[in-house]
């Protein structure tokens, strides 16, 4: 056969086959070993139209047989004109073609009518544009929850690849933000293993299997603190190929101050969902939207799942399994 | 120089303005200060006295100070917007007029009376004239014509004629003309146009101007050593010296807190700059002492000290010395960076011109020497860190006894009180001159071979961290110091970062864990949550004990400039002269593109620019890191170190086992990073998984087939398994590692020899040499590194 490609980590040459074997095995291996995903569990993949959660999908729909779980498509509707709706019809597309039941949580059902683009009118004019992608990924993940309650899951698994992992370790130390970076290191502590395929291995992996996802990015995404670890980020891999790999290794490894690290999750007094402080990150940005005054608590998100929670639809961070908050 | 001067020694004054009653002689009101040099009111009410902010005890200052104080007119904060770190700067905030004396309540940071000149950044604006006191009264533009050639001075100084001024003896300087102030002769009585001796800076000239920016910049790097009680007295300390501007502050605020001595007879450890040819200024204080500040467009300059007595209020007493005895290493990196003969030797020259002017013992080596250093460099001697602020203390009181003793002798002996820190001030100079051509010929072959820039900057700077280990330890010094600055250190944070060294940043970066000792209130803002987390001081302080000194053993890094700011560092080194040299260096002229460094040095300084708190942010995430990894095992039983950077392995030994144990990897697999741990264990499995379904592609590491065993496999193979993961990711780039220097490959192939007993050795060196330490310390006796230089040719002798 042809060779299609050089592997990255082993530096093999490997056809377009072998090489979507290798990359389920990959994954099979990450679960197995990290024992993620229990036989019998009922797993919420939380899928954006994005190449990533599409893969994703795709890769945990072929081994779901091996590992005895059930999926459920789990997709959010954040109310992004233009954009989401362009995604939501890919997702529709991918559940008909695997025959995966779907379910769309939409922000305006849960958040009290606040749509994406809502969020933004009003923040727009306060000077605090960037903060869009602060609300959008608190709310997207509160939302994924409520999903996952929906559908009665058990597990959440959201994709997440290298790269995004790397960004997000790049931005937290460029915003000293050592509380998530105590947790991004934890990405591989106990209990969370991560997988770590780099964005091209998902994008060819997309490519080899022919899937149909969607490619674009958010409207909002371009204001992004992100946008400046991702171009960071490329022209770091530019200089040296294995430097996603070197990032992630390097978050796995740091050491923080024990007074750094964050204090276990207690409960939203609202809501009920994992927070740090009395109030879930979530409701605190409601309550600050209600109030008209949209003010971003700059503190730990519930769960620390914010920590990988990527613009929407522009790429995201490595496959992040972890157990839904119910 | 090129400036036409009269050829007779009589100057001309050519731009006097009138006589200026300093009792009326205030501008009108409102009145635009068009230049700093131009006149300014002087003052003559009763001044507050000179506040010294460098007491001890008010150490808070430092942060009390950097803080927003006074508002900032919008002029100022568009220049400090617009100050970019790592310019320099010839005229600081050239464009912005200059604030009106008195309007709207901008005042200088540190004293909050004047009105700011320089802005560091919004909230450090500092003034000119520094806090009330001896004022100067008349600055002179003069020119100088230097050299052994020119004409001899007209005025009795005082000082000795073999005052030694760079290589040219004495050098004169020609006044020129009086900016403003007083008349020659009328407010200087001794002071007059004509050609005066050109001296070395002191710290008359340096104290003149900027003395609130300069007091503030010099309190600061005191306040580092001094608060973390890491120096003892009589210590000796290892400067690293490379010629750039933060490493030569660092220098500069040595040599110039050291003891001043006064008086002829006595030489004092001088700095002198190199004399400039141009137009700088001189200040005349009132008792007729004179100091320069500032110098050509290019090089520094010296100053102008007739009169030896400084003024009131400048001298330090003793308790603000710093005790330690300093040396300074520079390394010649010529061969790394490819230049030619002729240009290292010009190097060389003036590198050792300058060390010879700081008066410390000096060491110049040359990068070569690492071919010939011994595998002993590798070796952690671990030593316990001698105890907490007891043993600090009893430290301080036997030094104290001891120069009092030494002063009591001296006075016995009749002469002048000796030095009791400077066993020779010009003691050693360890200059190899050349090195053997076919040595720079194998470092040159070595740093040719290696494929990216970023793996010669990481080669270099491992080669160049053993090589100044070996001076330290040949000679004695327990300490060493580099002059990171903190935007240096910023970006050495996220390189290392992108290198994969996320377990070693707090080696890389922290000053010193025993900062992190006193627990919370040194990691800044207390946490939101408000809870000291799970791990108590105490608890803190007992598992970083162990860890403190692990890297190198009895050789500690310190980076007392870690406070600093480049853009501070720029502006100090050119307020006070400080000599800068450029080398080239790997990274000169490359692209950004290059290597990871210079991108993220890039990068790094592009995010400062658009958010000003970038690096200090990353600078202040630096501080909550640890030194201890977070799964590595005790201190009791320490982890195998890297081969290189002699940080404990970061890389899983499970993955480790795995490779070695043979499951048809392929020898290719070996040298990837498969080696590391969770992030990469799978890549191992992806490489063994893929070779079941197709066949194993064939190319030229197919052929190896067996997993990597050391006795059959090249050196590279097993000093491959004894790096950490970042360490292994930089040799990748290395095709042959056969060009490594011996004392790495030696030591490589000791401990692939005993496989395990690596631990058991740093076991066992962990009791013997801190019994010695111990002794050493409890004895009463300073540290000094006579003992650890015995120590560790022992160490060496159990490793063997």
């Amino acid at each position: 056969a042809l060779t299609a490609l050089r592997h990255l980590r082993s530096g093999l040459a490997l056809w377009g086959a072998c090489f979507c074997a290798a990359f389920e095995a990959e994954v099979l291996h990450t679960v197995e070993a990290g024992r993620l995903l229990p036989p019998g569990a009922v797993v919420a993949v939380g899928a954006s139209g994005g190449k990533d959660s599409t893969v994703l999908a795709h890769v945990l729909r072929e081994l779901a047989p091996p590992l005895d779980v059930s999926l459920r498509l789990v997709a959010v509707d954040e109310g992004i004109g233009g954009y989401r709706d362009a995604a939501l019809a890919a997702v529709r597309r991918q559940a008909a073609r695997w025959e995966l039941p779907l379910t769309v949580v939409a922000y305006a059902d849960l958040f009290g009518g606040w749509t994406m683009d809502a969020v933004a009118r009003s923040t727009a004019g306060s000077g605090r544009s960037r903060a869009c992608c602060t609300f959008c990924g608190v709310l997207r993940r509160r939302a994924l929850e409520e999903g996952a309650r929906l559908v009665g899951a058990s597990h959440i698994v959201t994709g997440h690849n290298a790269d995004d992992m790397a960004e997000t370790v790049l931005m937290n130390f460029l915003r000293g933000d050592a509380g998530r970076l105590a947790r991004g290191g934890g990405l591989g502590s106990p209990g969370e293993g991560g997988a770590l395929a780099s964005q091209k291995e998902v994008v060819l992996y997309a490519h080899f299997c022919r899937l149909d996802y969607f490619s674009e990015e958010c409207v909002y995404a371009p204001e992004a603190f992100r946008g400046h670890a991702r171009d960071l980020l490329k022209l770091l891999e530019a200089v040296r190929p294995s430097a996603v790999l070197d990032l992630v290794h390097s978050a796995e490894r740091l050491a923080l101050h024990p007074a750094a690290q964050p204090p276990p999750p207690g409960a939203c007094s609202r809501c009920g969902a994992l927070a740090s402080r009395p109030l879930c990150q979530a409701c605190a940005l409601l309550d600050g939207l209600n109030h008209r005054h949209p003010k971003p608590v700059r503190a730990l998100p519930p769960g620390g799942a914010l920590l990988t929670t990527p613009v929407p639809g522009a790429s995201s961070l490595s496959m992040v399994l972890r157990r839904a908050g119910l | 120089m090129a400036r036409p001067g009269p050829a007779r020694p009589g100057p001309r004054v050519t731009a006097a303005p009138a006589p200026r009653d300093v009792t009326s002689a205030s501008p009108a009101p409102g009145a635009v200060r068009r230049h700093e040099r131009e006149p300014r009111p002087w003052r003559v009410t009763a001044a507050p006295a000179p506040r010294d902010a460098e007491r001890a005890g008010s150490c808070a200052c430092v942060t009390a100070a950097t803080k927003p104080r006074a508002a900032l007119s919008p002029a100022a904060a568009v220049a400090a917007v617009m100050c970019q770190v790592g310019e320099d700067y010839v005229e600081p905030a050239p464009e912005a007029p200059p604030p009106r004396p008195g309007g709207r309540g901008q005042r200088c940071v540190k004293c909050k009376e004047e009105p700011p000149i320089l802005v560091i950044r919004a909230g450090d604006a500092f003034c000119r004239f520094g806090p009330p006191g001896p004022r100067p009264s008349a600055v002179i533009s003069l020119w100088s014509t230097v050299g052994a050639n020119g004409p001899p001075c007209e005025q009795p100084c005082g000082l000795p004629a073999d005052l030694p001024v760079g290589s040219a003896g004495r050098s004169c300087v020609r006044l020129l003309r009086l900016d403003w102030g007083a008349p020659p002769g009328a407010l200087s009585p001794g002071l007059d146009a004509g050609v005066w001796c050109w001296y070395p800076r002191s710290e008359v000239g340096a104290l003149a101007f900027w003395g609130c920016f300069k007091a503030l910049y010099t309190h600061k790097f005191r306040a580092v050593l001094g608060k973390h009680r890491t120096i003892f007295p009589g210590e000796k300390v290892l400067l690293a010296w490379s010629g750039g501007p933060s490493s030569s502050s660092m220098v500069w605020q040595v040599v110039e807190v050291r003891p001043a001595r006064s008086g002829a007879g006595v030489r004092a450890p001088r700095w002198a700059a190199v004399p400039c040819c141009g137009e700088a200024e001189a200040v005349v204080w009132p008792a007729g002492v004179c100091g320069v500040v500032g110098g050509g467009p290019l090089s520094g300059s010296g100053t102008l000290m007739p009169v030896p007595s400084p003024p009131q209020g400048l001298s330090r007493d003793s308790a603000k010395r710093l005790r330690f005895v300093p040396g300074v290493v520079y390394v010649d990196e010529g061969a790394a960076c490819g230049r030619s003969v002729g240009d290292r030797a010009q190097t060389r020259a003036a590198m050792e011109q300058a060390l010879r002017r700081t008066g410390f013992p000096w060491h110049a080596v040359a990068l070569e020497q690492v071919l010939d250093l011994p595998p002993s460099v590798l070796c952690c001697a671990v030593r316990e860190p001698p105890g907490g602020q007891g043993a600090y203390k009893a430290a301080v009181d036997t030094f104290l006894q001891k120069q009092q003793q030494q002063r009591w002798g001296a006075e016995a002996a009749g002469g002048s009180p000796a030095p009791a820190l400077v066993e020779e001030p010009q003691g050693s100079p360890a200059s190899a001159g050349a090195p053997p051509a076919a040595q720079t010929q194998a470092l040159c072959r070595l740093f040719d071979s290696v494929r990216s820039l970023t793996a010669r900057e990481e080669l270099l700077q491992t080669l160049r961290s053993h090589l100044v280990l070996h001076v330290a330890r040949a000679h004695g010094y327990s300490k060493v110091m580099t002059g990171e600055s903190c935007t240096r250190l910023a970006i050495k944070l996220m390189t290392g970062l992108a290198l994969g060294r996320g377990a070693f940043l707090a080696w890389d970066t922290v000053w010193h864990p025993r900062r992190l000792r006193r627990g919370v209130p040194d990691l800044g803002p207390g946490p939101p949550w408000g809870g000291a987390g799970p791990g108590t001081p105490g608890v803190l302080s007992r598992r970083l004990q162990g860890f403190s000194d692990e890297r190198h053993g009895d050789v500690v890094v310190v980076r007392p400039m870690r406070e600093h700011t480049l853009k501070e560092v720029a502006f100090h080194n050119r307020l006070c002269a400080v000599p800068v040299f450029f080398t080239p260096a790997v990274d000169t002229r490359a692209p950004e593109k290059a290597s990871i460094h210079r991108l993220m040095e890039a990068f790094v300084l592009r995010l400062q620019a658009q958010f000003p708190s970038t690096i200090s942010t990353v600078y202040r995430t630096s501080e909550k890191l640890l030194k201890a990894p977070r799964d590595v095992s005790t201190p009791r039983a320490p982890a195998p170190c890297c081969l290189l950077c002699c940080c404990a392995l970061d890389v899983d030994t499970a993955g480790l086992c795995w490779a070695r144990g043979g499951h048809g990897v392929q020898s290719s697999a070996l040298t990837t990073p498969v080696l590391a741990g969770s992030a990469t264990a799978f890549g191992a499995q992806a490489a063994h998984l893929s070779q079941t379904p197709a066949e194993p592609p064939a190319g030229p590491h197919g052929a190896a087939g067996v997993a990597g065993r050391c006795e059959r496999e090249a050196p590279g193979a097993c000093l491959m398994e004894q790096l950490c993961y970042s360490c292994r990711v930089t040799m990748k780039d290395v095709p042959s590692l056969d060009l490594l220097p011996p004392y790495i490959l030696a030591e490589a192939r000791l401990r692939s020899q005993r496989p395990g007993a690596a631990g058991d050795v740093h076991g066992g060196l962990l009791g013997g040499s801190s019994s010695e330490a111990d002794a050493g310390v409890s004895g009463g006796d300073l540290p000094t590194g006579r003992q650890e230089a015995g120590a560790a040719p022992g160490v060496l002798h159990v490793y063997k």
